[in-house]
Parts: C-alpha cells; sequence; structure tokens
C-alpha cells in the first residue's frame, strides 16, 4: 500500500516545480504517476484529466484529490490536495510577507513592466488553445462572440456565473 | 518613477468579518469557474477590484503576473496573496482554503457517486457550451489588459516575441516567457539614461 508520506510528497514536489498554473503540471503528474510509480494507468489518468477540466476549481486540486482519493480513500485525498497547495501557499506568503517595496522598487517595477506584455500573450494564447481544444463547431465561435460583447456591452450587471450555466444550457441544446 | 503603493496593508488588523468575506469569495469563485485557474480571472477582478476595492485594476495584474512565476495553481497563488494582503495570515488561509474545497469536494462526490460522470452526453454538451462561455470570459480578460497595457516599442516586441513563440514552438514552459519578459524589463531599466523618468502610467479606472 502506497504510504500517505509518499503520497503527499509526489504532490508536494509537483506542486514546487511547476510554474504557470495548474495545466503546466498534467504532463509532470504523468510523468510521475504514471511511468515513474506505476501507480495510476494511462486510461485511468487521462479520464482524471478530463473530469478535472470539467468540474469547478483548479485542474491541479481536482486531479490531486483524486489520485489521492482513488489511491488511499478519502485521507488520501486530504493528504494529496494539502500537498500540491502547500507549496504555492508557502511561496506565496513569503513574497506577500516582503512585498511591501513591490512598485516602490525599481527594478521590481521595471521586471512587472517586462512581464506583463508576456501575461497577455500567455491569455491570448489560452483564448486560442481552449477554444481549438473545446468548441465542437463553428457557431460555437459566434456564440463565443456574442457572448464576449454582451459581457463588454452590460459589463457588471452580468452575473458571471449565470453566463457560464447559460451557455452550459446553450451547449445541450445545439451541440451534437 | 511611479511611487504607487502596490498593496494596502490592512493585515494584522483585520477585522473577523472581513476574513470570513475572503473565505466566502474565494469559496464562490471555486466553485462557480469551471475550466482551471485562467477561467477565473475574470470572477476574481469583478470581485477584488470592481465589487470590494481591495485592489487597483494594476495591482490586481501585477498579482496575476507574479502568480504566474511562483509555482502551483494560479487560483490558489491568487487567493493566498489577496487573502494575506486583505486579511493576513489567517486571511490567507481562509482565502487558499475557499478557493480549494470546492474542487476537493466535488472530485470526492464524482469519484464515489458518479464514475461515468464524464461519459455522460449531455455532460459534454453542456460542458463544451461552458467552454464557449470560458472562452469569452478569458478574452475580456486580454481586451482590458490589452487596453489597459502602457503600449511602448519594447511592449509591443515582447508581448508579439511571446506571441510567436506560443504559437510556433510547441511545448513552452510560460515559465521562460514570464522571466524573459521580465529580464528585458530590468534590462530596459538599466540601459536607460539618467533623468528620464517614464511617463506615469495611465490612470484609467
Amino acid at each position: 500500500m502506497i504510504s500517505f508520506l509518499a503520497l503527499f510528497g509526489v504532490f508536494f514536489k509537483i506542486g514546487m516545480f511547476t510554474f504557470g498554473g495548474g495545466q503546466a503540471m498534467i504532463p509532470l503528474l504523468q510523468k510521475d504517476l504514471v511511468v515513474n510509480l506505476a501507480w495510476v494507468p494511462m486510461k485511468e489518468f487521462l479520464d482524471f484529466v478530463a473530469i478535472s477540466e470539467i468540474t469547478p476549481g483548479p485542474v491541479a486540486i481536482n486531479m490531486a484529490t483524486f489520485v489521492g482519493y482513488k489511491l488511499r480513500g478519502l485521507t488520501g485525498a486530504l493528504v494529496t490536495s494539502l500537498g500540491v497547495i502547500l507549496p504555492s501557499f508557502i511561496t506565496i506568503l513569503i513574497i506577500a510577507t516582503v512585498a511591501h517595496t513591490f512598485r516602490t522598487n525599481r527594478w521590481v517595477s521595471a521586471f512587472l513592466d517586462g512581464l506583463q506584455p508576456v501575461v497577455l500573450a500567455l491569455l491570448t494564447y489560452a483564448v486560442y488553445s481552449i477554444a481549438r481544444g473545446g468548441i465542437p463547431a463553428w457557431w460555437g465561435y459566434v456564440a463565443s462572440l456574442g457572448i464576449l460583447l454582451l459581457i463588454l456591452k452590460y459589463g457588471k450587471k452580468l452575473n458571471l456565473f449565470l453566463v457560464l450555466l447559460a451557455a452550459g444550457g446553450l451547449g445541450l441544446l445545439i451541440f451534437r | 518613477m511611479e511611487q504607487k503603493k502596490l498593496i494596502t496593508y490592512t493585515a494584522g488588523h483585520a477585522p473577523v468579518r472581513k476574513q470570513l468575506l475572503l473565505f466566502w469569495i474565494f469559496f464562490i469563485i471555486g466553485a462557480f469557474t469551471i475550466g482551471g485557474g485562467y477561467a477565473m480571472i475574470l470572477m476574481m477582478k469583478r470581485y477584488l477590484v470592481e465589487q470590494y476595492h481591495w485592489l487597483k485594476d494594476e495591482e490586481f495584474y501585477d498579482m496575476l503576473g507574479i502568480s504566474q512565476v511562483t509555482p502551483g495553481p494560479i487560483a490558489v497563488n491568487m487567493a493566498t496573496f489577496v487573502g494575506y494582503t486583505q486579511g493576513g495570515v489567517l486571511g490567507s488561509v481562509l482565502a487558499t482554503l475557499g478557493v480549494s474545497i470546492p474542487a476537493v469536494a466535488v472530485i470526492i462526490v464524482i469519484a464515489v457517486f458518479f464514475p461515468g460522470f464524464k461519459d455522460n452526453v449531455w455532460v459534454q454538451r453542456f460542458f463544451a457550451g461552458v467552454i464557449v462561455g470560458v472562452v469569452a470570459q478569458i478574452a475580456t480578460i486580454v481586451l482590458d489588459l490589452g487596453k489597459r497595457q502602457k503600449w511602448t516599442i519594447v511592449s509591443i516586441v515582447i508581448c508579439a516575441t511571446s506571441l510567436g513563440i506560443l504559437f510556433f514552438v510547441h511545448q513552452v514552459s510560460p515559465i521562460w516567457l514570464i522571466l524573459g519578459g521580465g529580464l528585458v524589463g530590468i534590462a530596459v531599466e538599466a540601459f536607460k539614461p539618467h533623468g528620464t523618468a517614464p511617463a506615469a502610467g495611465k490612470s484609467a479606472s
């Protein structure tokens, strides 16, 4: 039986060494869990990924919970989730504690100025890759554009969760 | 040189009510955004910048940038960051728990009760629809960020180069792009002639 410590260790390590969000974790998780440790068969792993992407919350936490639950039940799920959360939590806490001088420091400010256009590029690419991977038909793109215009026009008055729910309802009706 | 204070430090003497509010807001964000961290950005901005005015636009995007250079899920990074600056250590714990608990709970429910969940055709159609909404929400953030960006030759080059790499070089980790952009920013600052302070940031609201 896999020990809780080993479970925690794997997810802590992955949480520590992946940058740029949860999606970046998937290849690393696959390498560790499927190939190196052989804890999870490939097919099951892909199922986990598919479900994590269509459930609420960060994909990394979804994945951790899934694997932990499958291997060691409820306690396992809590152990893996904690493992994947703690490295980010600790890192950010340290940064936030010393960050009094964020934009007041010339170099940090310059770093942030150089980084912002990259964030813009990353988000633009995310729009492209999520749309390409997840929207099954051309009128899906049209609907997406329509929703974008709605958000831009009505701004704060629009409940974003209801927008997603309505989009899901639309999917039920029109996607085959 | 801008002298804007990034963070309004109320940490340490944040009222308990605010800490509970932090938990609640991040719980809602965690529970109602499907599709991972990027899908959460717009809702976070709604709550943190527009509704509660805890952060200015610029501060929010700075945090978003930093969340991408630090390890771990962006949603967790943002929650910890905002939680700490608004509610101290307890605030950061509560905000992080808030954004994580829905993700853990929903997976346990699915693993226990609905193992065939993802093969259900209605689930698949519903999700395809949700993606349509998610794409629109991320596109909204792209437009907002593009509008706020101080467009200079340097920032245009950084953005265009990053896009080129993302579209044409596959399997590149975002961390290298982020660090590269940041280092270019530092280099530009280092080679800037003395005494020419950059123009004050746009005060878009």
